[in-house]
C-alpha cells in the first residue's frame, strides 16, 4: 500500500517535470531548427531586434491573458481591443504621446471590464461574449478609422525602441509574476480555474475576479495596441487581427493549460511568446508565405494544445 | 396407504426445501474500487431462493455498492457473479431488470414531469400501443390494476408524479418493480421514507415474493426492522464481508458488534447525555426564513458550545437551509445573523469574514478543489489573514497548511499533493483543516461523513466534541439518524420544508422516535 502510494507520486512528479521541461525544449528545438533552416539569419542580431519586437506585444498580452484563462476562460477580444485601442491611440496622438498610451489603457480597461461584466452578471459563456465583443470592436474600428489609416505625427516614431520595450515587458512581467503568484488575485483566479463552486465555497467573490481578470488583459491589451500603433506608424481596420489566436497559442505553447486551474503558471507566457515568435519569424526567413504560415499555426495550436491536455484527469471542453 | 401418503408429502416438502435452499445469487470474489477508495474487497457468499436477505453496514461499507452491481447500475472491477447458476454480468439496469433482477433505490427513482401510471411502465409503453400512439386510458387502467394489487389503490394513477408524496412515490417505485415480476427484489433503504401504511404495503410484498420462492435482498439501518423481516442478514464494513447470520443469531447487540468493529465500541458517537446549552450564548441566528413556496419561515437558533442536529428526508429542505445559512442561496425573505456582532450573512464573503465555516455534502464538487494541492486548498479560505501588504508568501501559506494538515492527521506525501488522489475521508479533512485555518466560531456540517470510512468518521466525532468543548458553534445536518441521536445536544426535523420538531438529547431519544417526526 505504502510503496504504490510512493510509486504513483514519483509518476506524478515525473509528469509534472517533464511537462515543466517541454516548453524549453520545445524552444530551445524551434530555434535550433530554424537557425538551420535560415542559414544563420535567425539569431543574427537585426534579426534578434525583430524577434524582440515580435515577441513583445505577443508577451504583454499573454501575461494578461494569463489571468483569464487561468479561471478556465477565453478571450477573444484581444485582436479587437488592440485594433480599437490603437485607433483611438492614434487619434490623441496629436495631444501627447503620454495622452494617447493613457487613453489606450483606459480604452482597454473599459473594456476588459465590460467583457467581465457581461459574462459575470449575465452568466453568458465568457467566449461568447468575447467574440461578439471582437466583432463589435472590428466594426467600430471602421468607423473610427474610416476604413482607412490614422497615422501618427513623426515625432512619436522615436518611441519605437526597443530599450524601452525591454523595460516594458520586464516591468509588467515582474509585476505580472508577483499578482500571479503571490496575491489574492492570482491564488483566487487559479482557484476559479480548479473548481469553480469549491471556490466560491471558500470565499472567493467569484464575479469580482472574473471582472478583474478580464480588466487586467483589457489594460494590457490596451497597451499593446498603443505599442502595435507607434510600431506600425498608423492605426488601420487590420491592426491587432488574428492577434487573440496568437496569444492563446503562445500560452499553450508555453506549457499553460487552457481548463485553467492550480497548474498554470505565469512564465507560460514568455516562454510560450518567444516560441511562437520564433516560430512565425523563422517561417519568414525560411520563406513561407503569410497564408500558409496561418494554416500552419493552426495547426500548432490544436497541436500544442492537445498536448497540453491532462488525458487521465479532466474533463473538456468549457 | 396413509404412511406412504405421509411419507410422500414429506418427501415432496422435503424437496420443496431443497429447491427453496438452492442458491440464486452468488458472488463470488468481487472487488470494486473508485480510484483510491476500495469500495468492495473481495466479496463473496450466497443468497438462496426464498430467502429474505438483510444487508446491513455502516455507510461507505459498500452494501449499496454491491446492490449497485447486482442491479447493473455498476460494474465490478474483479470477481464474477452467478444467477440460478449461471454467470450472470449485467450492463446496465434494463439488463438486470430483464434477468429478473429489480430494485427500488434509497433516492427518488420517479422520474418527474409525467404521470404514476407512465412511471410504472417505463420503457414498457410498447405495451399499450393503439395505432402506434400511447393509449393512456389503456394504461391508466393497467396502472390501477397494479396499484390496487400491492394495496395502494388509493394513488391515482393519472396523477401527476410531481404532485404526490415522496412516501406515495416510493410506492409506485415498488409497483413499478412488482409488475416486472422479478426473481430478486432489492429494497436499499427505502423504508425511512415511509411511513407504517406504506411499510404494511411493503412487508406484505415481501412476504409475498417469499411465499412465491422469491428472494428479497433488504437494505436497512434499522436493526429492529431487519430482525423483523429478514430470515438471515450479511453484514459488510468497510468493503469487507463481515459475517452471515440467521434468524436464530439475530442479537441486536451482535449485529452493533459487527456493524462498528474493530477498536471503536460503545463511544463511537458522544458518551455522555448532558445536552445543556447556555440559551443566551446564541451564535447563529435565523429569522423567519423563506427561501421557496416549500421551505417557508424558518426561525432557529444555534449556541456556542452546542451541536445542533438538523435531521430530516433529503428533500425537506434541511439541506437548503444549510446553504442559506452560509449565504449560498439568498432568502427570498428573512435574515441569517451573526451574534454577538450582530451582522447579516448575505454571500459566503460575509460568512467567511464572520468566521462561518460551511461543508457541503457534495464535497468533490463543491467543497474541496481536486486540482490543486492540499496547501493551495487549505490556504483559499485564509489568503486575507495571510497577506502582508498585499502579498502571500510562500512561508506563511506552508506554515498554516503544515499546521492544520498535522492536526488533522492528514495522510499525504507532501502537501503540494493534488487532491483529486486522496481517499474520502481524507479529502474530508483538507476541508475541515481549511476552515480550522481559518479560525471558524460557526460550523455548518452538510453530511459531514457521508461516504467516509468508519475511522475517519470516529476521528470526525471525536473532533466535533473538542470544537463543542472549545465553545465553537456546530450545527451537524445529516440524514443518518444515529449519528444526530449520537452526537447532537439538540436536534430540529424538518418535514415538507417546515420544522415539525425540537428533541432534546437524551437517553430515551430512539430511531422511530424521531423518523415520526420526518415523515
Amino acid at each position: 500500500m505504502m510503496e504504490t502510494v510512493q510509486k504513483s507520486k514519483t509518476a506524478f512528479d515525473i509528469r509534472v517535470l517533464f511537462k515543466q521541461i517541454v516548453p524549453f525544449l520545445g524552444l530551445f528545438l524551434v530555434v535550433i531548427l530554424f537557425e538551420l533552416l535560415s542559414g544563420g539569419k535567425l539569431l543574427s542580431s537585426r534579426n534578434m531586434t525583430m524577434l524582440l519586437n515580435q515577441a513583445f506585444t505577443l508577451s504583454l498580452g499573454a501575461i494578461g491573458c494569463s489571468f483569464v484563462i487561468a479561471q478556465g476562460n477565453l478571450d477573444f477580444s484581444l485582436g479587437g481591443i488592440v485594433g480599437i485601442t490603437a485607433a483611438f491611440a492614434a487619434s490623441t496622438a496629436g495631444i501627447s504621446p503620454l495622452v494617447s498610451v493613457l487613453v489606450a489603457i483606459s480604452a482597454g480597461l473599459v473594456i476588459g471590464i465590460f467583457n467581465g461584466a457581461i459574462h459575470a452578471f449575465f452568466g453568458i459563456p465568457a467566449f461568447v461574449v468575447t467574440l461578439a465583443v471582437q466583432f463589435i470592436l472590428r466594426g467600430l474600428i471602421v468607423v473610427v478609422t474610416h476604413a482607412g489609416t490614422l497615422p501618427i505625427p513623426f515625432a512619436m516614431y522615436s518611441i519605437d525602441n526597443t530599450g524601452l520595450k525591454f523595460t516594458v515587458l520586464s516591468l509588467t512581467f515582474i509585476a505580472g509574476y508577483l499578482v500571479f503568484e503571490y496575491t489574492k488575485v492570482g491564488k483566487q483566479s487559479k482557484a476559479l480555474g480548479s473548481g469553480i463552486a469549491a471556490a466560491a465555497q471558500s470565499g472567493v467573490n467569484v464575479r469580482k475576479m472574473k471582472i478583474v481578470s478580464f480588466a487586467i488583459v483589457g489594460a494590457l491589451s490596451g497597451l499593446c495596441g498603443f505599442f502595435s500603433l507607434i510600431r506600425a506608424g498608423a492605426a488601420s481596420t487590420a491592426t491587432g487581427q488574428f492577434f487573440e489566436t496568437d496569444v492563446m497559442t503562445a500560452l499553450v505553447l508555453g506549457g499553460m493549460p487552457l481548463t485553467g486551474g492550480s497548474s498554470c503558471k505565469i512564465k507560460s507566457a514568455l516562454i510560450g511568446a518567444m516560441i511562437l515568435a520564433v516560430l512565425t519569424n523563422g517561417m519568414v526567413l525560411w520563406g513561407i508565405n503569410e497564408h500558409m504560415q496561418q494554416l500552419i499555426k493552426g495547426c500548432i495550436f490544436i497541436f500544442a494544445v492537445w498536448i497540453s491536455l491532462d488525458k487521465q484527469a479532466k474533463e473538456f471542453v468549457k | 396407504m396413509t404412511e406412504s401418503r405421509s411419507a410422500q408429502t414429506i418427501a415432496a416438502r422435503e424437496w420443496g426445501k431443497l429447491m427453496a435452499n438452492q442458491c440464486i445469487l452468488k458472488f463470488d470474489h468481487i472487488c470494486k474500487s473508485f480510484s483510491s477508495t476500495k469500495a468492495l474487497v473481495d466479496i463473496s457468499f450466497e443468497v438462496n431462493r426464498g430467502e429474505v436477505r438483510g444487508l446491513i453496514g455502516e455507510n461507505g461499507s459498500g452494501k449499496s455498492t454491491l446492490s449497485s452491481i447486482v442491479s447493473g447500475t455498476l460494474q465490478p472491477d474483479s470477481g464474477i457473479m452467478y444467477f440460478s447458476g449461471n454467470t450472470y454480468k449485467p450492463v446496465s439496469v434494463l439488463d438486470a431488470a430483464n434477468n429478473g433482477i429489480s430494485m427500488v433505490v434509497q433516492e427518488r427513482g420517479t422520474i418527474l414531469g409525467i404521470t404514476v401510471a407512465a412511471n410504472i411502465f417505463l420503457g414498457k409503453e410498447k405495451l399499450f400501443l393503439t395505432g402506434g400512439l400511447v393509449n393512456h386510458k389503456k394504461m391508466n387502467s393497467a396502472a390501477a390494476a397494479v396499484l390496487k394489487d400491492i394495496g395502494a389503490q388509493w394513488i391515482s394513477p393519472d396523477a401527476m408524479i410531481d404532485n404526490i408524496s415522496f412516501e406515495e412515490s416510493k410506492i409506485v417505485e415498488l409497483a413499478r418493480a412488482m409488475y416486472s415480476n422479478p426473481e430478486i427484489l432489492i429494497i436499499d433503504e427505502t423504508t425511512t421514507a415511509i411511513s407504517q401504511q406504506g411499510r404494511k404495503i411493503l412487508y406484505s410484498l415481501v412476504k409475498r415474493m417469499k411465499s412465491q420462492d422469491k428472494t428479497v435482498l433488504f437494505i436497512t439501518h434499522d436493526l429492529d426492522e431487519l430482525t423483523q423481516v429478514c430470515d438471515t442478514v450479511t453484514v459488510m464494513r468497510d468493503g469487507h464481508f463481515i459475517a452471515n447470520l440467521n434468524q436464530s443469531e439475530m442479537e441486536i447487540d451482535t449485529l452493533k458488534e459487527l456493524l462498528v468493529g474493530r477498536e471503536i465500541t460503545g463511544s463511537f458517537y458522544r458518551a455522555d447525555y448532558d445536552g445543556k446549552i447556555n440559551q443566551d450564548d446564541v451564535a447563529l441566528k435565523l429569522e423567519s426564513i423563506t427561501l421557496s413556496d416549500k421551505i417557508k419561515d424558518i426561525t432557529l437558533e444555534a449556541h456556542r458550545g452546542e451541536i445542533l442536529g438538523i435531521g430530516g428526508l433529503t428533500d425537506c429542505g434541511m439541506h437548503e437551509i444549510g446553504r442559506a445559512m452560509f449565504g449560498l442561496t439568498k432568502p427570498l425573505s428573512g435574515s441569517v445573523t451573526v451574534l454577538p456582532s450582530g451582522k447579516t450573512i448575505n454571500n459566503p464573503g460575509t460568512a467567511i469574514r464572520n468566521r462561518v465555516a460551511y461543508l457541503s455534502k457534495n464535497r468533490d464538487q463543491e467543497a474541496i478543489l481536486l486540482q490543486a494541492s492540499i496547501m493551495d486548498n487549505i490556504c483559499l479560505p485564509s489568503l486575507d489573514r495571510l497577506k502582508k501588504l498585499n502579498f502571500i508568501t510562500r512561508k506563511s501559506e506552508r506554515q498554516l497548511a503544515e499546521k492544520w494538515a498535522g492536526k488533522l492527521n492528514v495522510k499525504m506525501s507532501s502537501l503540494s499533493e493534488y487532491c483529486y488522489s486522496l481517499s474520502g475521508g481524507n479529502k474530508q479533512k483538507v476541508v475541515i483543516a481549511k476552515w480550522l485555518g481559518n479560525d471558524s466560531e460557526i460550523f455548518i456540517l452538510d453530511c459531514p461523513t457521508r461516504g467516509i470510512d468508519i475511522g475517519v468518521k470516529s476521528a470526525i466525532y471525536r473532533l466535533m466534541e473538542q470544537l463543542k468543548a472549545e465553545g465553537k458553534c456546530l450545527i451537524m445536518i445529516s440524514e443518518e439518524l444515529p449519528e444526530l441521536i449520537g452526537m447532537c445536544d439538540n436536534i430540529i426535523i424538518f418535514k415538507d420544508g417546515k420544522i415539525s420538531a425540537e428533541l432534546a438529547r437524551g437517553r430515551d431519544l430512539t430511531e422511530s422516535g424521531v423518523i415520526q417526526y420526518m415523515i
